[in-house]
């Protein structure tokens, strides 16, 4: 048996001035068009995509999103008009702080030939000085045994 | 004053018109163009999508009404 609710006229905005007919026809208007929630999103977080029934996705046109518990993909399902569920899956592009490789740049291409002639030119010059001393110290080395 | 089936076919069709859902958009427009065969191919693909054979439960409901 319905209790009775004395607040229950005012909920459902009650007006004695209307006639039968009337309230009838804002009750059906009501039940027409049901008030919706703006802004919220269908969907839930599952251990595994498999774990989602046909029955998680609606019908209205946006679908439902699932996230995985590891955070590891997104799965968008949605109802297609021919009947049939799409299936979006999304993976994560994680950023990590990698150096970037220099382009090939032509000027430090050229900047690293001349760097190579330059250490080959100092070379070859510090080795002549090395045997002209050699040869000087055996120089010196033959006039004092004179 | 509407006969069972044309009672049947107008609520059907007021649901349908009240609905947001592109679906029933789409059964829709194929019911006013008389897609029969549209309309029996978005059934089959509910049906696969919901893991249900089609002709299994068509043979099924045809049964109940007597029908081969």
């Amino acid at each position: 048996m319905q209790q009775y609710n004395p607040y229950w006229n005012q909920m459902m905005g009650y007006n004695p001035m209307m006639n039968a007919q009337q309230r009838l026809a804002q009750m059906e208007q009501s039940q027409m068009f049901p008030t919706q929630m703006s802004g919220s999103l269908n969907g839930r977080v599952v251990d595994s995509f498999d774990s989602i029934s046909v029955n998680d996705v609606p019908m209205d046109g946006i679908g439902a999103v699932f996230l995985k518990r590891d955070n590891s993909e997104i799965q968008v399902r949605s109802w297609g008009n021919d009947g049939l569920i799409r299936m979006t899956t999304y993976k994560p592009d994680i950023a990590e702080n990698k150096a970037e490789a220099p382009a090939d740049n032509p000027i430090m291409t050229r900047l690293d030939e001349v760097v190579t002639r330059l250490e080959k030119i100092e070379k070859s010059i510090s080795g002549k000085r090395v045997i002209k001393n050699a040869k000087s110290n055996a120089d010196d080395v033959s006039a004092n045994d004179e | 004053m509407l006969n069972p089936m044309q009672m049947m076919y107008q609520q059907m069709m007021n649901k349908l018109k009240s609905s947001s859902s592109p679906q029933a958009n789409n059964v829709l427009n194929m019911i006013q163009n008389g897609d029969a065969k549209g309309i029996e191919q978005f059934g089959r693909n509910i049906a696969q999508s919901r893991g249900i054979d089609f002709d299994a439960e068509y043979q099924k409901f045809c049964k109940q009404f007597g029908m081969k």
